[in-house]
């Protein structure tokens, strides 16, 4: 699967490339991840979780590796994923170019998807894709600009929830009062 | 019609019957470190995980089928499927593990926890680049992923085509489809340590070679084995003699656990784990003179055998032999390479290389009556062997190991009859002009084809006449629809005089019957159906000597009717079960020598292969906005010798149209560059349906064969063979542009469109 195209941030190339190679942030462009962990130099793993048409929620273990490193121009991402419904595993070349004050992010994806991905899930696969790196990159630049951006404690939250990807290890970090608040209201809630 | 009342492998149900679960490979190629199966085993319900290693020296790769026939200097590299993979995986969906437990919910729940390691290799997709140099190895004990090259050759092109007057040149490719069968595939094993016996039930086509090889495999004497093919919902080849990895996995287990155990295939996996076919890429040649008579043609082509090559080389050499087709063919340099890629196995599916062959001729020949001006019925009779030129010798070797010899035939006349039949010669002025005239494109296609059926080594049958007057028959081919219990019954009926329904069937059983190889290459009517033919006349010829001592009459006086032997003229008459009693004394004494009983065991072997021929002819109509079809008529001309039942012969034409249709406009099994299956559900694969499978009107001209006292010619591939070459015609035909070219095989709607797209930007 060839997944080619262009996307444009707000913040300069400097802001989206350290951004992107941020744990935290990364988890964000692959949208679905459950975690996402630096476990070595430029090497993240975690768990990301997908549905490609009839093949629903389907899970699997991710490592990400970062190569050919040019900041703040260019870099590749090596990704292997595995889980029970198949694989991925393919590399993103990305390309930045300052553009207006923000940033033009140019990319193309090759990746083998393979197993009951591959095998029921072909229909959808094509806009799946599309749709899930597009999310994932709405929320990156979200991500971006709040952190150049004076950032609310509730804000933060909710922001990254209307992304779609939430990064667990974001999520990890609400506080624990708001974490509270939340189920007493949802307890509330399904009591009335 | 179905009515609930067979046996159908899944209908097996034993006290205490486990069930097994495949965990499969997701890579199309890869190396295979470790398969960790501890979580399974903890999993609720389980009994028993095996993987590669746990199957100690039963792991082993199955047999070659079909060893290479005696062809000069023919290369070939076998390496045969294995059970489950150990150090490497292959394609998608080979087995990696096996889970057993109380119920496959169980069982398939722990499967999903087996933890298979694998680091991914590039895999093999494509034909071309699977032989290049630097291509990646699957088999790393071979050099390279040549699997077979095979040259063979009659008279010399090179002459033909000096003396040629004009020389057609095209490329051709045929993809992959499923058999797609009704029921999927399924085994039962029962191991039976009290009684010492190995009982499977096995949607098996040739439930006997299954029997003698479990029996090897497992150590056990045959006696101890019975193998059970019982009602099986379609086979259409990939059902053969497989020894398919959970084929010969079940009953191990079975033996180890001392249980029944049950694995029945899902949909999903039969889109990898059953054989498939087709894949083959030539490059054809033919040499005419000019009034349109063929010089010599000469086929180069690949050839797709999958991940292993168990079957051997039938697929390409029946492309070799029937691409030959009704015509007289002086020259022929026919060569092909068969590659092994990172794709499900590849062995024959109803047609088994056929459908290649005759795609090739017939698009050669359409283009030479394009390129000669030649209208494409007359150029096809210009070159028929006539009546007169059989037995005619092609002089290269067919997949039965001998010469490629035509019997009989009669090809102008199945041309006659279609052309008559669709009114060929009324067509362009009436319905074609009158389709133009409103802006429809409606079009009329009819080619010929042939087909080497019936072929050896053998088939046997046992006949017997109970006391009470039961006949009783017992063959040992598997039956998968065909109508055996009707067939056989009706040619032991006519010997014995009495009706089919008379005649109890058994076929599929080796507790009953275990001599006999099984049903394929179209053969069931013409080995199998004139070994009975054989036991029934040595039956009838038993009852003729004891009825004549009995009634006191020569034999040539006597007549069997009715279930009855009577002497001619004077009335006197004895039923078939008095005499079976009577053959059967209890007191007494008996001439020595004497055999008891009015039964009969006979075998019949034929010399070679017989050759089924016929036309096919429709005209479709296609919507120009949409590539969609609408076969307006469907007319199939068929020589399969002496009809033993029309009804039958009938049903398989129809059949085998269906599934020629589905393989020429609707399924195509779809691979990525990494070697995955795309399609591999019922939503994405496209079947033809009832409403997309016209009326078909048949005809027979009957050429008995020469080389069976039945003078029988099989039938059972005959509809799905020519359909793709039909296809391609009647579409240019409709579409009615000057470069549409159709050189491949399935279509789409999608993929006509295409190309009737590019077509009109050359123009």
């Amino acid at each position: 699967m060839l997944l080619e195209s262009e996307f444009r941030f707000d913040v300069p190339p400097e802001a989206v490339y350290d951004g992107l190679l941020d744990p935290e942030i990364l988890a964000g462009a692959l949208p679905g991840t459950h975690e996402l962990v630096l476990t070595g130099e430029d090497r993240y793993e975690g768990e990301m979780e997908a549905s490609v048409g009839p093949v629903t929620a389907a899970r699997f273990n991710v490592l990400v590796e970062l190569k050919d490193k040019v900041r703040p121009e260019s870099f590749a991402m090596h990704v292997d994923g595995r889980g029970k419904a198949g694989f991925v595993q393919g590399v993103a070349n990305v390309e930045l170019e300052p553009l207006d004050g923000g940033t033009l992010m140019k990319y193309r994806a090759d990746l083998q998807v393979g197993g009951r991905v591959a095998s029921v899930g072909q229909r959808m696969l094509d806009s799946v894709g599309k749709t899930m790196s597009r999310h994932g990159l709405e929320t990156v630049n979200r991500s971006l600009n709040e952190r150049l951006a004076p950032a609310g404690v509730g804000t933060e939250a909710l922001s990254s929830r209307a992304g779609g990807g939430v990064p667990a290890t974001r999520r990890r970090r609400l506080p624990l009062y708001l974490v509270v608040a939340i189920l007493l209201a949802l307890a509330l809630v399904l009591l009335l | 019609m179905l009515t609930g009342e067979a046996l159908f492998v899944d209908d097996v149900h034993l006290d205490g019957m486990l069930h097994a679960a495949f965990v499969r490979s997701d890579y199309a190629h890869g190396i295979l470190n470790g398969v960790d199966l501890s979580a399974a085993l903890e999993s609720p319900g389980v009994v028993a995980a095996y993987a590669a290693r746990d199957l100690g020296d039963y792991w082993e790769p199955g047999p070659l089928l079909v060893p290479p026939p005696p062809i000069r200097k023919l290369e070939f590299h076998a390496a045969t499927q294995v059970p489950l993979a150990r150090d490497r995986v292959r394609h998608v969906g080979e087995p990696i593990a096996v889970v057993v437990a109380r119920s496959r919910y169980e069982a398939e729940d722990a499967a999903a926890l087996v933890e298979v390691d694998v680091d991914p290799l590039p895999p093999v997709s494509d034909l071309e680049s699977g032989l290049a140099p630097d291509a990646p190895r699957i088999h790393e004990q071979l050099e390279s992923n040549l699997a077979a090259h095979v040259i063979q050759e009659k008279g010399s092109w090179e002459a033909a085509r000096e003396g040629a007057h004009r020389v057609i040149r095209r490329s051709f490719v045929y993809d992959r489809g499923a058999s797609a069968p009704m029921e999927n595939r399924g085994v039962v094993a029962n191991w039976d340590a009290r009684s010492r016996e190995l009982t499977v039930w096995d949607t098996t086509q040739a439930p006997i070679p299954i029997r003698n090889g479990l029996a090897a495999m497992l150590g056990l004497p045959q006696s101890e084995v019975r193998v059970i093919a019982p009602f099986i919902g379609g086979g259409f080849g990939p059902k053969i003699m497989m020894f398919y990895p959970e084929e010969v996995l079940i009953p191990w287990i079975s033996m180890r656990l001392g249980r029944p155990v049950k694995w029945i295939e899902d949909r999903q996996e039969s889109f990898f784990a059953t054989t498939q076919e087709r894949g083959q890429v030539h490059e054809a040649e033919m040499a005419l003179d000019e009034e349109g008579r063929i010089l010599g043609v000469r086929d180069v082509f690949l050839c797709d055998t999958g991940a292993y090559n168990p079957y051997g080389l039938t697929i390409p050499i029946n492309t070799q032999c029937t691409l030959l087709g009704p015509y007289r063919v002086p020259h022929y340099h026919t060569e092909f390479r068969m590659v092994f890629t990172n794709k499900p196995i590849c062995t024959p599916v109803r047609g088994a290389g056929r459908q290649h062959g005759v795609f090739v001729m017939e698009r050669l020949l359409d283009r030479a009556a394009d390129e000669l001006g030649i209208d494409r019925v007359e150029i096809r009779r210009r070159n028929y062997l006539t009546p007169d030129e059989f037995p005619h010798d092609h002089e290269i070797i067919y997949q039965d190991f001998a010469p490629l010899v035509y019997d009989s035939g009669n090809y102008a006349e199945a041309m006659d009859r279609a052309v008559e039949m669709i009114d060929y010669d009324g067509f362009e002025a009436g319905p074609g002009a009158e389709a133009r005239s409103e802006g429809r494109h409606v079009g009329l296609g009819i080619v010929s084809y042939v087909e080497g059926t019936g072929v050896g080594p053998y088939e046997g049958a046992r006949v017997g006449i109970e006391p009470g007057g039961r006949i009783n028959l017992v063959t040992g081919v598997g039956t998968q629809g065909q109508g055996h219990f009707t067939s056989f019954a009706q040619i032991v009926a006519e010997q014995l005089g009495v009706t089919a329904a008379d005649v109890e069937v058994v076929t599929g059983d080796t507790a009953r019957f275990g001599w006999g190889t099984g049903t394929f290459a179209s053969r069931g009517a013409v080995v199998a159906g004139n070994a009975c033919h054989a036991a029934a006349l040595a039956v009838r010829n038993k009852v003729l000597a004891l009825a004549g001592s009995v009634l006191g009459a020569a034999e040539e006086d006597l007549e069997l009717a009715d279930g009855l032997v009577r002497v001619v003229g004077s009335g006197a008459s004895i039923s078939l079960g008095d005499l079976a009693a009577r053959a059967n004394p209890l007191r007494g004494s008996v001439t020595p020598g004497t055999e008891p009983g009015l039964e009969a065991t006979a075998y019949f072997g034929p010399e070679r292969g017989v050759t089924a021929s016929g036309v096919h002819a429709m005209i479709l109509e296609v919507d120009p906005e949409t590539s969609r079809i609408d076969i307006h008529r469907y007319v199939v001309v068929h020589d399969c010798g002496r009809v033993i039942n029309p009804m039958i012969v009938e049903g398989q034409i129809h059949g085998g149209v269906a599934h020629g249709i589905g393989n020429s406009y609707y399924e195509q099994l779809v691979f990525d560059e990494g070697a995955q299956l795309l399609n591999a559900s019922f939503m994405d694969y496209l079947l033809p349906t009832a409403t997309d499978v016209p009326h078909i009107e048949t005809a027979h001209v009957e050429t008995p064969s020469p080389l069976n006292p039945l003078g029988v010619k099989g039938v059972g591939e005959a509809g799905a063979i020519p359909v793709g070459a039909l296809f391609a015609q009647a579409l240019e035909n409709a579409m009615g542009i000057e470069g549409l070219e159709i050189n491949e095989m399935p279509l789409s709607p999608n993929r006509l469109f295409e190309l009737v797209r590019e077509a009109r930007d050359r123009e």
